[in-house]
């Protein structure tokens, strides 16, 4: 995880929280500002509304309480009696061209002073209204056709001038604009206020408060005062609703009374409605405001309705109604922007602060773990990143030592405290670059303690490693530390220039054969000269060692260089090794089978069966070739089981060829025994193919037991259980131990006649051969010697009771194929 | 500072997380907290779908003592049967009682009761709650309607207390009982539907005791409309009763404003507040109604079945003298009082039984317009200079009935007579005229059933009713000829009884002055459905049968 991650996440994650607060506050205060703002706004228009409708309508009711306080009066100073007397109400009504003139004149004469009273209550009600145009009372013709009854204007400052009274008789019912006052009256039949209209004599607007009086269920005329619309309009024109809102009055048939923006009078056609009629409908709009378009604005609305029946409108753009709302949303907007900004920084930051020492922390675990283990933390403070800090730097100088330690035992000796094997590969390579770079002939030394074992047991561990030490010390003083290891257990590689070698060598024997207080050992040296080819090291060790070895058994100190001799012999092992197994599928090994005749009767009596490696490459190759290379690398077991199989093949095929058979024998050595349990795989075989056991002879020689005589001893003892004759090789030509032949049981002993050839005469060796053969004789064991070449050889054996002879004077190893061939023609010397 | 901030590193992660969600949330809890409590649980009934009508306020809703407030009988209760006026026909419905019969010789009524009703308060109604009503009826002691049942054999007894039990009601079962009458009487199913006769629930009643009448929660009964509430000078509300055995009624509930400022009443309706309005609670004002166009679909026109009449105190000088009665009624030109206090809304009565009810004679004879032989009769009478007379009018008038007590009264000046008019608090007034002190007052009386006998019996019917209505009428033989037409079997010859009677006691005892019966206008408001006027001319028991489109 990256430093900056966590800062980054947690300077996030505070954002983030910030940013979530801010939009829950920001979505909490929109909901309710914006709803406070609504409610606000409408109770503030509703007020405004509610207000200026209030102010209008108190107006409204000085003018109506003046006139409902004369129509009250008209109906209470007017007696019925005399009407209904006179024909002109009851149920004995009567129009008045029928009434008799007696019944019309006392009408008039009554309803004359009846209205010149009422006219001077009404002329002082009047005076006391503001505003008073003129006043009025119509009579009903119905009534009385010549008592019209009253009408009076204001005029200038005389007061109410009498004007001639209206004949209602004569208004034209059609003519709504200008009479309505008098048959809008008639037919709501209940007082209300009538207009705006347009007066008939001035230019004046104006509206009337107009009642309708009864009596007797009669309507006996219609009583009103006039006032200019001026007059309410003066109280709206100066409402202001926020910027450009506006204040707008109608009449109850819908005619603008005051509107800043049309003529009073006005009807708004369709075309200028705004809202529909269906809003308007209640006496306002209650809590909330109605909302309209007009000319492409939202406008926001109150209403009120006065109960005159006349609305009034309270009006503004949503605009400058939302706009202190607006003004918060963009405030809030910055202030947000800004916390965020100033959070965002603050906390990045803080972050910073914090999360430095972790910074350092993970650098130094990036550094640490590419191999640096020099950083350096001196955060120290006493929180956990301290405490991380310091079991961090604890951690590093701990992984430091153990990784120097390791290191340590990985490159050098334990013993010595010298470069070790693995170490020198490295260095001798380096070495080796430098040295050849410098225009220098590389070479590689490997150098053996001869006789390190027999030192050890002579003179004790503690006293060899000593000596390993002090030897290493010298190598190392000659040679230099990055130059030289030890290579193992007594063995030590250098790697130096070619130039001026001897001398150095006959220094470092020289020193070698003083250390340890002159209890010292021979050292072996193999040298390598990188000229004989640019190998690996290792494999340049091995060719040194190659050289050393080459003259083991010598236990005098020298020096021996790798040749090219020793190249070939290196190579063809490396080429049998390698291609033993296409040899073995590709049958360039064959087996050759050796007669062996019996003495006392001249014909073959066994058959020894031997390999043959012809190679495509190498050409022929002798058993002494490749043999002891097979056994080295125990290999060997592979080619002895081919044999074997070969024999197994010969002898079924013999048998369908009806070629007589004798016991085949067949060499092992002692890897056989390591590689495999041979004496089982051996009678696995010979019983798969269901071949008598006493036809195979396993031949071992006298070196193969030396080392493990009782396994050898147990193993030969289970061949002889199982029905094989076990014979013993050579016998003679090693350090043949008289031990052998005492424990272990051979049934036959197999000298080679170069056993003669040894002395000039060889009257010795004869003695020696008389005497082992009698003492096999009285041992029970039969002798075989091969290698015979003359007639003379042979009597001499046949004469000292040998009973087996081999050798080219009775024939030379031949393929199966030349035996058939032999056989056939009938020269073979024939089978016991 | 730095160290601080190296410390806040010990919170865990996830606690930081949850601490900034904390606050992030806290604008939310502090704005759901500051949101609530704008609406105050207020138990107050829902008036929304309820009809607002104008009542006058009852001094006590226990309609067996009184004759006046029937309206919380005919909301919250009901009777064992009901009138139905279709076509000038009124007819006896079954109500609580399912079906009846009546014996051969018209002594016997077997009732069988609608099975299921129940009162407001669950419980059902049986004949012991019928036997409860009619034994309270007739033993409380300010019980006014015992004549309704009067005439059940053991009545008397049981009123005089000489009894626990009415003898005359026989319980057959919870659903079945049988009422045995003294005497055969025609009416007896008419009085059975006024609201006097209203049924009761005996438990509830039985234990509210004085409290009936009085208390909200004693108003038990099986109406269309339960009593939830009755603030004292201002109105009441009725619930509508969901249980209703003829089904709930179809508006939500009764909103009854006691009121009788005139101006208040009108503004009231002109604002939509109103849904009923009575012209009669109006003044002049009522013309703006009556004319015009605005109102010609909801102005209801319907004849009150139901007389005005000025009584005149026989035991008072001068007016015991039949002269004298007689010159006050001739000298009063009824037609120009009708003119001109009412318009002429409504008919000339010359008797006691109005236009509209049943047995109303149109042959009887009018009385006419003679100021000269009232002259002359009240010389003979030995008052040629006239004499003083006190007219009292109670404080609850009308202004129409204060003109026109003031047109008679100048009426009757014609002929000397110096009328004192005197105007007296509503009480003082009924408590007077129950003593037959008042000497002469102007009252109409509607009718509670269909019957003459609801006019002449409650007028005329013996010296209790006639002192307490202070006509004091003294023919003892008139009266014992009232009440045995109560008795007549044969419909005709019981109507031909009343009629003689009738003319005997206005026409020849001049007992009082009959007036006019009047016309009765309401309107009503634009949202008020299904108003109709009953056979008396009134509404009151058509409720259950009206509803209000609410705006809401």
């Amino acid at each position: 995880m990256n430093i900056h991650s966590i800062r980054a996440k947690i300077t996030a994650i505070t954002i983030a929280a910030i940013l979530t607060t801010v939009v829950a506050i920001f979505v909490a205060g929109y909901s309710t500002v914006e709803v406070e703002n609504e409610r606000r706004a409408a109770e503030l228009m509703n007020h405004l509304a509610g207000n200026t409708a209030a102010t209008v309508e108190q107006y409204l009711d000085t003018v109506q309480h003046c006139v409902e306080a004369v129509a009250s009066m008209a109906d209470k100073s007017l007696d019925s009696v005399v009407l209904i007397k006179n024909g002109a109400a009851g149920r004995q009504y009567v129009k008045p061209v029928n009434r008799t003139a007696a019944q019309n004149e006392a009408i008039d004469s009554y309803l004359r002073e009846y209205c010149e009273d009422l006219q001077k209550s009404f002329e002082s009600f009047a005076g006391r209204t503001y505003g008073t145009e003129s006043y009025f009372y119509c009579i009903n013709p119905e009534i009385s056709k010549n008592v019209h009854g009253f009408y009076y204007t204001k005029t200038g400052k005389t007061g109410y001038v009498r004007q001639t009274p209206l004949d209602a008789s004569k208004l034209d019912p059609s003519d709504q604009e200008h009479n309505a006052w008098y048959y809008a009256i008639l037919q709501k039949g209940r007082p209300a206020w009538v207009g705006p209209y347009l007066s008939n004599d001035k230019n004046k607007w104006i509206c009337s408060y107009v009642i309708p009086v009864y009596k007797a269920g009669m309507l006996i005329g219609v009583l009103g005062l006039d006032i200019p619309v001026d007059v309410i309009v003066s109280q709206l024109s100066d409402v202001r609703v926020y910027d450009t809102g506006y204040a707008c009055l109608f009449s109850e048939d819908g005619h603008v009374i005051y509107h800043p923006e049309a003529e009073t009078g006005f009807i708004p056609g369709e075309d200028d409605r705004v809202i529909s009629e269906e809003q308007l409908t209640h006496d306002s709009n209650g809590e909330e405001l109605i909302s309209y378009n007009f000319k492409d604005m939202k406008y926001q609305m109150a209403y009120c309705r006065l109960s005159s029946g006349m609305t009034l409108i309270v009006t503004a753009p949503e605009k400058e109604i939302a706009a202190s709302w607006n003004n918060l949303f963009h405030m809030l907007i910055i202030i947000t922007v800004l916390v965020v900004a100033i959070f965002a920084f603050l906390v990045f930051f803080a972050m910073g602060l914090i999360t430095q020492p972790l910074k350092d922390l993970t650098d130094a675990s990036t550094r640490l773990a590419g191999g640096d283990y020099e950083v350096e933390l001196n955060y120290n403070k006493n929180d956990e990143l301290g405490v991380l800090t310091r079991a961090f730097t604890t951690m590093r100088d701990k992984l430091k030592k153990s990784i120097d330690d390791l290191n340590h035992r990985l490159f050098s000796d334990s013993l010595t405290d010298l470069p070790n094997m693995r170490f020198f590969f490295s260095l001798a390579e380096i070495e080796k670059k430098r040295l050849a770079a410098n225009g220098r002939e590389p070479v590689l030394l490997y150098i053996d303690l001869i006789g390190m074992k027999h030192y050890n047991v002579r003179f004790g561990f503690e006293e060899g490693d000593r000596l390993l030490c002090e030897i290493g010390s010298i190598i190392e003083t000659q040679f230099g530390r990055k130059c030289m290891c030890r290579y193992g257990d007594d063995h030590f590689a250098v790697i130096t220039d070619a130039d001026g070698l001897n001398v150095e060598l006959d220094l470092l024997l020289e020193n070698c054969r003083y250390a340890n207080n002159r209890k010292s050992l021979p050292v072996s040296i193999g040298i390598y000269p990188y000229s004989l080819g640019d190998v690996s090291v290792s494999v340049a060790c091995d060719r040194a060692k190659y050289a050393c070895d080459s003259h083991r058994g010598v236990f005098e100190s020298g020096y021996y260089k790798f040749d090219r001799s020793m190249l070939r012999q290196a190579e063809n092992t490396r080429y049998i090794i390698s291609h033993l197994d296409e040899a073995i599928r590709r049958r360039w090994i064959k087996v050759y089978y050796q007669p062996i005749v019996s003495a006392e009767s001249g014909k073959v009596c066994d058959e020894e069966a031997l390999s043959r490696w012809i190679d495509p490459e190498m050409g022929f190759m002798s058993p002494e070739d490749f043999i002891p290379i097979l056994e080295t690398a125990r290999l060997i077991y592979k080619l002895d089981l081919f044999v074997l199989d070969r024999i197994i093949e010969k002898i079924r095929d013999q048998e369908k060829k009806g070629i007589p058979m004798v016991p085949h024998s067949l060499n092992l050595s002692r890897s056989d025994f390591e590689s495999c349990d041979i004496v089982e795989e051996i009678r696995k075989r010979i019983d798969k193919a269901g071949i008598p056991h006493e036809m195979l002879t396993i031949e071992v020689t006298e070196s193969m037991i030396g080392s493990d005589f009782d396994f050898m001893k147990k193993q030969i003892e289970r061949f002889r259980a199982l029905g094989f004759e076990v014979w013993m090789d050579d016998f003679g030509s090693g350090y043949s131990s008289l031990d052998v032949l005492q424990n272990i049981h051979f049934d036959l002993l197999k000298f080679d006649m170069s056993f003669l050839k040894r002395d000039d005469g060889g009257e010795k060796s004869r003695i020696i051969l008389r005497e082992l053969t009698v003492m096999a004789h009285e041992l029970g064991i039969e002798t075989l010697c091969e290698g015979v070449e003359t007639e003379e050889q042979a009597d001499f054996l046949k004469g000292i009771g040998c009973s087996k002879l081999q050798g080219y004077l009775y024939s030379k190893p031949v393929p199966y194929d030349e035996i058939v061939r032999l056989f056939r023609d009938g020269s073979h010397f024939g089978y016991e | 500072m730095y160290y601080y901030w190296h410390m806040k590193i010990n919170i865990p992660r996830k606690r930081i997380l949850c601490l900034m969600l904390v606050f992030a949330m806290m604008p939310f809890s502090f704005y759901a907290c500051s949101s609530q409590g704008g609406k105050s649980s207020d138990s107050d009934i829902d008036t929304s779908g309820f009809i607002v009508s104008i009542w006058d306020e009852p001094d006590n809703t226990d309609f067996q003592c009184t004759t006046l407030y029937y309206n919380t009988a005919y909301c919250a209760f009901d009777r064992l049967v009901k009138m139905e006026r279709r076509n000038d026909i009124s007819e006896i419905k079954p109500s609580l009682a399912e079906s009846w019969d009546v014996s051969d010789d018209g002594r016997s009524y077997s009732f069988h009761l609608r099975e299921g009703v129940k009162f407001s308060n669950g419980s059902p109604l049986t004949s012991s709650d019928v036997q409860y009503t009619l034994t309270r009826l007739l033993t409380h002691p300010d019980s006014t309607n015992r004549d309704l049942v009067e005439n059940i054999i053991g009545a008397e007894a049981l009123e005089e207390g000489r009894t626990d039990t009415l003898e005359g009601f026989t319980i057959i079962d919870d659903l079945n009982f049988i009422i045995k009458l003294e005497e055969p009487f025609e009416a007896f199913l008419a009085c059975l539907t006024m609201p006097g006769a209203s049924i009761m629930d005996a438990e509830t009643t039985e234990a509210a005791g004085d409290r009936f009448g009085l208390d909200v929660d004693s108003m038990i009964g099986t109406g269309s409309f339960i009593l939830r509430k009755w603030e004292k000078g201002k109105g009441m509300l009725f619930e509508a009763n969901p249980d209703c055995w003829a089904g709930p009624p179809e508006c939500k509930g009764l909103d009854v404003r006691f009121m009788q400022d005139s101006e208040e009443i009108r503004r009231m309706f002109d604002t939509g507040k109103l849904d009923i309005m009575d012209l009669d609670d109006l003044d002049s004002t009522a013309e703006y109604y009556i004319h015009g166009d605005i109102y010609n679909e909801r102005l209801y026109e319907a004849q009150q079945v139901g007389i005005n009449y000025i009584a005149l105190n026989e035991s008072i000088k001068p007016l015991d003298d039949v002269r004298v009665r007689k010159a006050l009624q001739l000298v009063l030109d009824r037609e120009l009082i009708l003119d001109s206090v009412y318009c002429g809304r409504g008919q000339i009565e010359n008797g006691i039984f109005p236009h509209g009810l049943y047995g109303y004679n149109e042959k009887l004879a009018a009385i006419p317009y003679d100021t000269e032989a009232a002259a002359s009769l009240l010389r003979e009478a030995g008052y040629p200079n006239g004499f003083g007379l006190t007219f009292t009018v109670r404080s609850t008038s009308s202004q129409s009935e204060v003109a026109m007590v003031k047109m008679i009264a100048d009426m009757w000046k014609d002929i000397g007579v110096r009328t004192d008019i005197e105007v007296i608090d509503e009480s003082e007034f009924m408590s007077l005229r129950k003593q037959g002190k008042i000497a002469c007052y102007q009252a109409t009386w509607i009718a509670d059933y269909n019957d003459p006998d609801n006019f002449i019996y409650t007028f005329f019917g013996n010296k209790a009713n006639t002192v307490s209505r202070s006509l004091c009428y003294p023919d003892e033989d008139v009266m014992k000829r009232v009440r045995k037409a109560r008795t007549i079997l044969n419909s005709e010859d019981r109507i031909k009884e009343y009629r003689k009677l009738e003319k005997l006691i206005v026409q020849d005892d001049c007992a009082w002055v009959p007036l006019f019966s009047q016309t009765r206008y309401y309107v009503t408001s634009e949202r008020l459905n299904g108003f109709r006027v009953a056979w008396t001319g009134r509404y009151f028991s058509n409720y259950r049968e009206m509803s209000v489109t609410d705006a809401k």
